[in-house]
């Protein structure tokens, strides 16, 4: 697969504290990348530098196999955490502002703007000032601004951030159709559900350093446990008698339909010789591999030991 | 694509400045205010009610003084009464509000020999104008008596009396020679006042313009779009071309509006430049014969004819720009430090102090325009703006012109790298109130 992005062993640092030590990222092209990591850790430190706002104090980042520079802009959109518009500018004269700073020309600029205002229900508030417009509706437009170039590679820093959960999805839809059309896209939340969801890939930074770096799946499954989770309706105490010493129950989760467990297999015949021995005293709903969530794995990367046992104990599926 | 860059965010910033309302309102209404406050103040002075001076004279002196101050007095505004000659009974009537006069007028005894034993009792203090004219009065009255003392008749006296008033011209390098009057201070003053308005007025323009930015976070996307050096620029610029076009339209405005009241209320005479120069040398040589002071009507057409706008207005230009583009460097630095108008104060306090300054070393300079204070201050480009306009209308040279220019022209270079360094660090800075020491940082670092 190709690389669109690389930054190798990046660090930076500001008057004596250290915000990312031999950082590397790696971004597959046309994949939605999840970078990762608690408030603090240096993500945005590292999206500035992959957009030319800070300057790395070591390292080089490399853009389709070229050292990065000015001209790779043309083809980046950044959509920060920190975003705001002009308040007293209309809708309209900000997304041509931003559009042609981006390389845009006027006409092409007023057709696109045109084109996004009305997919996002924007239309008729064109000629309002910022100031004007709903906290959702400046989302909406400094989404716009992020993409109205179609760039080949986007940084999103938060998304979904101040959306209800309707136009959370419109957003999400957008990424998706951006996706399709062959856009690389950089994901940085603390949303697990959306990086389960959408991202191909992550890199999770803790304390100024990558933990953890892969395709989604990967990690999930470098992370399984041999757990299962098993769904039955049935006697409870009929069913761990049956199950003896074939299986450990981890974890009893709520279900309020049957009963659910998280068990691991103890003996070779796995989950096939735990599925004999019970089967005649209950009826199986669902059997699955127990992968962790990305949640849970996110705390485990990240959380000081103490706190990691407890964390997962308090997880749910 | 650089110069794209500079150019989209010069327009971006010129034009949300342009379409203001309260662009409009400051170009067009802008001169018309404060014309209406000059007009307002002298129309105030003008219509103020008319003050009468009643003296009761007290008069101790052996050559009975006050019947000369009497007859000599020409100010209709001072009457001369002899209510009472009892200083000590007069002033327990002003006391106590209950005398038919509102000033005493103390001669003593020798006073042909002792005039500053002469005093003034009130209780309300009267005009400077009417104190100026009883003294006058006062002067002339021991003038004639000690004319007399020596013999001499005080008519004869008058037409031996030769009140001067030395004419004064400047020799111009080609040797032709201008007239030297009171219009170079006037025109000094003004032009050095407007100049310390006009460029505190668009630097803290430039200042609010980056802190808007900071604060509505839009910054870190425009960051991510344009070198912060551009940025920066661009908004220096914008505020400079408005700041141009409402000089223009301010220069094109009273330009038109002179010569409308010029054709409208002078005679045709007066409308020829020759003409009015012959006319200015007759009303002069007519005013030393009689002695006469002050200004009237002839002298303020000759102030307008003597100011060399095409030598001022290109002046004023340059050193507008100069003086602006130096300040407000430092001014957009300053904003991008801060994030609220409160903080400014304390980032914006060293950038403003030296132009308060220069405005209190212009009033010096106003005095000895080619002096070494001049000189010196006409090269600091913290004070060369408000210094030269100064100085300017009094004839600068051209070395010391160039070298001021010079120098400030370097200064904005050096003041604009300098505050890029800290915009571009500064402007990302969120929720943290920078110290000096971050400000050298900025500075220092790569």
């Amino acid at each position: 697969m190709t690389r669109l992005l690389e930054a190798r062993q990046i660090q930076k640092s500001y008057s004596g504290h250290t915000a990312l030590n031999n950082v590397n990222l790696s971004v597959t092209a046309g994949s939605i990348h999840g970078l990762l990591g608690p408030n603090g850790a240096g993500k945005t430190s590292l999206i500035r530098i992959l957009m030319q706002i800070l300057l790395p104090d070591a390292g080089e980042v490399f853009f389709k196999n070229q050292p990065l520079c000015r001209e790779h802009l043309r083809f980046m959109g950044y959509l920060p955490e920190e975003r705001g518009l002009y308040k007293k500018m209309t809708v309209w004269d900000q997304i041509l502002y931003f559009g042609r700073l981006r390389g845009l020309s006027r006409t092409e600029a007023r057709r696109r703007a045109l084109a996004w205002l009305d997919k996002l229900e924007l239309g008729r508030w064109r000629h309002r000032k910022a100031q004007d417009l709903s906290k959702g509706m400046q989302q909406k437009v400094q989404f716009i601004i992020a993409v109205l170039h179609e760039p080949e590679f986007i940084i999103m820093d938060e998304p979904f951030s101040g959306f209800d959960p309707l136009n959370a999805a419109l957003i999400r839809d957008e990424i998706l159709a951006m996706k399709k059309q062959g856009c690389t896209v950089v994901l940085s939340t603390h949303n697990m559900n959306s990086v389960e969801e959408l991202c191909d890939e992550i890199t999770l930074i803790h304390k100024s350093q990558v933990v953890l770096a892969g395709p989604v799946r990967d990690i999930r499954k470098a992370h399984n446990s041999g757990e299962y989770l098993l769904r039955f309706r049935g006697h409870h105490v009929q069913f761990t008698t049956a199950l003896w010493t074939s299986a450990e129950i981890t974890e009893k989760l709520e279900d309020p339909e049957c009963t659910a467990l998280r068990l691991r297999p103890l003996t070779p015949g796995g989950i096939n010789a735990v599925l004999q021995a019970v089967l005649p005293v209950c009826e199986i709903v669902e059997v699955r591999e127990y992968l962790p969530s990305m949640n849970q794995i996110f705390l485990q990367a990240v959380a000081p030991q103490s706190q990691k046992s407890n964390d997962t104990k308090n997880l749910t599926e | 694509m650089a110069a794209r860059e500079l150019f989209l965010v010069v327009q971006r910033e010129f034009l949300s400045r342009v379409r203001k309302p309260t662009f409009l309102v400051m170009t067009l209404l802008g001169p018309l205010l404060i014309l209406g406050l000059y007009g307002g103040i002298i129309w105030l002075a003008l219509s103020e009610e008319k003050e009468t001076l009643v003296v009761n004279v007290v008069d101790e002196s052996e050559v009975r003084a006050s019947e000369d101050i009497e007859r000599l007095n020409r100010n209709q505004d001072i009457q001369i009464v002899h209510f009472t000659n009892n200083l000590e009974e007069a002033t327990q009537m002003l006391a106590a509000d209950a005398a038919p006069f509102n000033a005493i007028l103390y001669l003593p005894r020798d006073v042909v020999n002792n005039p500053s034993g002469v005093t003034l009792g009130f209780v309300k203090r009267p005009g400077m104008s009417l104190v100026r004219s009883l003294e006058y009065t006062c002067q002339k009255t021991v003038e004639n008596f000690r004319l007399r003392a020596f013999d001499i008749n005080p008519e004869i006296y008058e037409l031996v009396r030769a009140p001067f008033h030395i004419k004064q011209y400047a020799i111009q390098p080609d040797g032709s020679q201008s007239r030297a009057n009171e219009a170079p201070y006037i025109l000094g003053y003004v032009a050095s006042l407007l100049m310390y308005i006009s460029v505190l007025l668009y630097g803290a323009q430039t200042m609010r313009g980056v802190m808007e930015e900071k604060t509505s976070r839009v910054s870190e996307i425009l960051a991510s779009s344009v070198r912060p050096f551009h940025l920066m620029m661009g908004k220096i610029l914008g505020v400079a071309s408005v700041g141009l076009l409402q000089f223009l339209i301010w220069i094109l405005f009273s330009s038109a509006g002179v010569y409308l009241i010029a054709s409208l209320f002078l005679p045709q005479t007066l409308q020829d430049p020759e003409r009015l120069q012959q006319l200015l040398e007759q009303q002069s040589q007519i005013q030393l014969n009689e002695g006469a002071d002050g200004l009237d009507t002839s002298k303020i057409a000759e102030l307008l004819n003597s100011v060399n706008l095409s030598v001022m207005i290109p002046s004023f230009l340059f050193f507008f720009l100069g003086g602006y583009l130096f300040y407000s460097a430092l001014f957009a630095a300053v904003g991008s430090l801060v994030d609220s108008e409160a903080d400014s104060q304390q980032f914006a306090l060293p950038v403003t102090l030296p132009m308060i300054f220069s405005i209190a070393i212009g009033l010096s300079v106003l005095n000895n325009p080619d002096g070494r204070m001049a000189e010196i201050f006409s090269l600091i480009p913290f004070t060369s703006p408000v210094v030269m306009m100064v100085r300017i209308p009094f004839g600068v040279s051209w070395p010391d012109f160039l070298a001021s220019a010079a120098i400030l022209i370097i200064s904005f270079v050096i003041s604009v790298w300098i505050s890029a360094r800290i915009y571009r660090a500064g402007i990302l800075l969120y929720g943290k109130k920078p110290r000096w020491k971050d400000v050298w940082r900025f500075i220092s670092k790569d």
